[in-house]
């Protein structure tokens, strides 16, 4: 019987070994442990061996048995895994492929940067004020200090409306001129807007353009107020290392009047084609508020002093993006929109 | 302005290089564009002077200027003359008609001079600031008028006609021939310097090639006058004529320096070129100019609008190196400002002119005042940003159009161009001579622009400013305009895009609205204005409680043709200020998430087809009452597989109650309501 037990053992071993098939494994597990099974059956010739030896051949048997089981287990995750490899082999992708994307839609950089701008403003107490575009000159000009033959005022350089008395603003300063007049000090506003001038279209002129222009008024504002304030609006825009200074100037409607510069964004100032090895670009005007200006819109300048600033939009994102050429802003052009 | 460095220096020492000076300068107010190294070893400096300050238009001024930055000692050039005993009285006769076009008029005459070509000194320094040398005589105008500032003229006295010099306007018809060798029209806006005949120069612009000096002048009229400064602006403007006299008389000669100038000018004629000085000057003044006034500044004041402390002795110091006589008495400086200092007439002008000395470098810029209220976002700039927020989500991208419109875009729209936009007076060209009406050709021009370019997807929006006439000004008033056209959604390899059309861009509002919380926008095929360039079939009045907001749908095929675009396109156009005034300070609010669960059912009629979907769902929606949530269109067909003049609709119903869980029956009961509802309104059968 031994000899018997042994010989099924070998044979079952190598079946099992050799098997390629979940079915033939099954039929195998049948075979030799299944209730009419090989092993099942030299369990119950137990009694055809001699009585003494019963108790060691009994062992054997369930052994094999347990021996048997394992290997077919094992076996069987062994030739599962195998159809699963195959079939998810099957399912795999070229994961090279590009993937789908949504499309996205762009905020116009000019948008961007006038809310950047404004944001940091409403971080120094500021609000924003509006105008039309469409202006009176008092409000352009003549409330701005602007004497009756200043060359600004030509039919050359200004849009004029059939409409007598009225023209396309020239800058955004009638909005200083605009809430002085509906409101008492102190004032702190910034005014982001369109203006236009009688530029012949080119490369760095287009004859709509956006300005942001800041007033504050109170009781001691000093132009080392104006230039804090400056100086810290060119950090928050461009960077912690941004300088600025102040060249003297002339405006009809600031004195002291200022232009001023902020340190090159392209070389940290160390000179560059950009900034001609200036180290510096020029940026815009600003000033104290001249004191015809306060007496035009009925503030005493014996109690008031304040700063008003301007700023081109174009000019500072040109610097800002990189772009050459101030056409691409009103182009509408969808594969310079989606740079931004 | 064009200056010579070792020129300048023989007005003032100073131990500067080219480039300090420059600097210097620049950050006093003075602005150096630009250096040239001479072939000499000497600079040319290119100055960009303020037109507030034509007394840096002159070697002196400049010298001033450097008086403050750097001390030293001013050396004027020679102006004494030895006069000879012929009386000027007796060689010419000097009348001025208009009195307020010339309050001032001096006259110098020289005999006997040799007019020649200049000695090497004088050619070389007029060549250092970038003028060509004439002649001796002219030459010496030119030369001091760089030293002082003052433009002189120079007349041959023998071909004056008469002797005389008749300063009056134009009259109607005259003409000349300037030195410039261009025949000139005038008329009485021009003031002129004329003989007894006719007009010999246009005064303070150019003078003629008639009287010029030329080798065989004998006797020279010297002219040093003052001209207003308006006058000469205009005249100059009008003729598109500019010269070194008309840049500084437009800006405001010092009318105190007549003498000196002309003084210097026959002293140097005199030596140079021989001759004699007439004994006198002939002074026709209709004016007397104040040498100088008095201004209070309070040292204060100053520090308190600069934000530095500078003491008042230092501000005295700055003011009287810039030769404004300044005394310290009390708690204030008085200040005595010459002539040619006319831009100084506040205690204003005067602290800029300590700040800009004393340097803007040395004001601190530390420190921003804090502000007792937080800068916030008004609701409207709110309301605005939520719009753009909506459209570039969707897709979009914002589009800056010029607000300028070329008219013949209205008219090529199909529609009549009435009096109803507002136009330019002096536009730059016709394609820019209105202020837009709409927002749609430019959103046009840019859509075909992205064709042509070979985009396959254009999807485009703009929030922007139009304009109607009115009065006392125009209106101004925000729309929202929007295009599309071409592929759906994006490429991809395994997948066509769909192309977008009446129904994308009707989503696109849908999404917009209910994105801007705005509840109650009708879309209406009823119009109310008819708009002729749109697809009278495939377009939509949008209607906000009642009143028309604006209007979407494909472009009429006719208006594409003209506008020569090959592909359909979908837009719209609304009045963003009745949304937006909904829209001002709303705010979202929560409402609970369902407890409960919900029950969906699907209903499925038929119906004829002029019945719209719209009247269907709003019969459904009525019927179903509290507990109907949600019902969706999800299927409609009217092919071939329904009997002809019908069409099958697919509905989606969700049930819920807010407190408890719906049971069959009910549902069932309020379905079946819907049901009967259908039939008895639109004949509906039930599939
Ligand atoms: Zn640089």
């Amino acid at each position: 019987m031994i000899d018997k037990l042994n010989k099924i053992g070998e044979e079952a071993k190598q079946q099992i070994s050799e098997c390629s098939t979940l079915e033939k494994l099954e039929e195998l597990r049948v075979l030799y442990l299944g209730r009419k099974g090989q092993v099942t059956e030299l369990l119950k010739s137990v009694s055809s061996v001699e009585p003494a030896q019963r108790p060691a051949f009994g062992a054997s048997v369930n052994r094999l048995k347990v021996e048997l089981s394992d290997l077919l287990d094992r076996k069987k995750q062994n030739l599962e895994s195998a159809s699963q490899g195959a079939a998810r082999q099957k399912e795999s992708l070229d994961v090279s492929l590009p993937g789908r994307k949504l499309l996205p839609g762009h905020r116009h950089p000019l948008h961007q940067i006038m809310a950047e701008m404004t944001g940091i403003f409403h971080g120094l107490g500021f609000t924003v004020a509006e105008g039309p575009d469409v202006e009176t000159e008092f409000n352009n000009f003549d409330a701005l200090n602007t004497p009756p033959d200043h060359p600004a005022r030509n039919s050359q350089d200004t849009f004029y409306l059939k409409q007598a008395g009225l023209l396309l603003r020239t800058h955004t300063s009638p909005v200083q001129i605009r809430t002085m007049l509906s409101q008492k000090p102190p004032v702190r506003i910034i005014a982001p807007g369109r203006c236009y001038r009688r530029d012949a279209i080119d490369a760095s002129h287009m004859p709509v353009f956006h300005q942001i222009e800041g007033l504050y008024v109170d009781k001691q504002v000093s132009l080392a107020d104006l230039k804090a304030t400056i100086t810290h609006f060119a950090r928050a825009l461009l960077g912690s290392k941004m300088k600025i200074r102040f060249r003297p100037h002339f405006f009809p409607f600031t004195e002291p009047s200022v232009e001023y510069d902020f340190s090159c964004v392209f070389c940290q100032g160390k000179g560059c084609r950009v900034c001609k090895q200036s180290g510096w670009l020029e940026i815009s005007g600003a000033g104290m508020v001249d004191p015809n200006v306060f007496n035009n819109v009925g503030y005493d300048p014996e109690i008031y002093s304040g700063f008003a600033w301007g700023l081109g939009v174009e000019r500072v994102a040109m610097l800002k993006y990189g772009i050459n050429d101030i056409r691409h802003f009103y182009s509408g052009d969808i594969r310079f929109l989606e740079q931004f | 302005m064009k200056i010579s460095y070792n020129w300048l220096k023989e007005f003032i020492d100073f131990n500067w290089s080219v480039k300090e000076l420059a600097g210097k300068l620049t950050f006093a107010g003075v602005e150096i564009e630009g250096i040239e190294e001479l072939p000499s070893g000497d600079f040319q400096l290119d100055l960009e002077i303020t037109p507030n300050r034509p007394d840096c238009l002159s070697l002196l001024g400049l010298a001033r200027e450097i008086r403050a930055l750097n001390g030293g000692q001013i050396n004027v050039p020679g102006c004494q003359v030895t006069e000879g005993p012929q009386d000027v009285n007796s060689l010419a006769k000097i009348e001025v008609e208009d009195k307020q076009g010339c309050p001032r008029y001096l006259a110098r005459v020289i005999t006997g001079v040799k007019v020649a070509e200049s000695p090497e000194w004088l050619k070389k320094k007029l060549e250092s600031i970038g003028l060509r040398p004439i002649n001796n005589v002219a030459d010496i105008t030119n030369l001091a008028l760089y030293e002082f500032g003052h433009p002189l003229h120079a007349f041959d006295l023998d071909k004056l006609s008469g002797h005389k010099i008749i300063v009056r306007r134009a009259k109607a018809g005259e003409a000349m021939v300037t030195l410039d060798g261009t025949e000139r029209k005038l008329t009485p806006e021009y003031l002129v310097i004329a003989d007894s005949n006719r007009p010999a120069a246009i005064a303070g612009i150019m003078g003629g090639l008639e009287s010029e000096i030329s080798s065989t002048t004998k006797n020279v009229l010297l002219e040093s006058a003052y001209f207003d400064p308006p006058l000469i602006r205009r005249g100059s403007r009008d003729l598109g004529l500019k010269s070194d006299a008309s840049y500084r008389f437009e800006r405001g000669a010092d009318p105190n320096i007549l003498e000196q100038a002309v003084n210097r000018a026959a002293r140097l004629i005199s030596e140079i070129a021989g001759g004699q000085i007439a004994k006198g000057i002939i002074d026709v003044s209709a004016k007397k100019f104040p040498a100088d006034w008095e201004l209070k500044l309070r040292p204060e004041k100053a520090c308190s609008l600069l934000g530095a402390d500078i003491k008042p002795e230092k501000m005295a110091e700055i003011l009287n190196a810039l030769e404004l006589k300044s005394k310290i008495s009390g708690n204030a400086i008085n200040v005595q400002v010459p002539s040619f200092r006319a831009d100084l007439s506040r205690e204003a002008d005067l602290i800029e002119e300590i700040g800009r000395i004393y340097g803007y470098d040395n004001l601190p810029a530390e420190g921003i005042t804090p502000w007792p209220v937080p800068g916030v976002q008004r609701p409207r700039e709110k309301a605005v940003e939520k719009i753009v927020d909506s459209m570039v989500f969707q897709g979009f991208c914002q589009h800056y159009g010029l607000p300028l419109m070329d008219p013949s875009h209205y008219t090529k729209l199909g529609l009549a161009r009435e009096d109803n936009l507002v136009e330019l007076d002096n536009p730059l060209s016709s394609d820019l001579s209105v202020l837009r009406p709409v927002l749609l050709p430019g959103l046009l021009e840019a859509g075909q622009r992205n064709l042509n370019n070979g985009l396959n997807r254009v999807r485009l929006f703009e929030c922007g400013l139009v304009f109607a006439p009115g009065k006392p000004a125009p209106s101004e008033s925000l729309k929202l305009g929007i295009l599309a056209c071409g592929e759906r959604e994006n490429q991809s390899w395994d997948r066509k895009p769909g192309i977008f059309d009446f129904f994308d861009l009707k989503g696109a509002l849908e999404f917009l609205f209910e994105s801007l919380k705005i509840k109650g926008v009708c879309y209406s095929q009823n119009y109310k204005n008819p708009k002729p360039f749109l697809h009278p079939g495939r377009s939509v009045e949008l209607l906000l409680d009642g009143a028309v907001i604006g209007w979407a749908g494909e472009l009429d095929a006719s208006v594409l043709k003209v506008w020569d675009i090959k592909e359909k396109l979908y837009c719209s156009e609304l009045e963003l200020e009745p949304v937006l005034k909904l829209m001002a300070g709303a705010v979202s609010q929560f409402s609970e998430i369902p407890k409960f669960p919900g029950v969906k059912r699907d209903l499925a009629i038929m119906v004829p087809r002029p019945v719209t979907s719209r009247e269907i769902l709003e019969a459904v929606t009525k019927t179903g009452g509290a507990i109907l949530e949600r019902a969706e269109l999800f299927d409609l067909y009217a092919g071939d597989q329904v009997e002809k003049g019908q069409k099958s609709l697919a509905f989606s119903l969700s049930y819920r109650h807010p407190e408890r869980t719906l049971n069959d029956a009910e549902v069932n009961q309020v379905h079946q309501e819907i049901v009967k509802a259908l039939k008895d309104k639109f004949g509906a059968g039930i599939r």
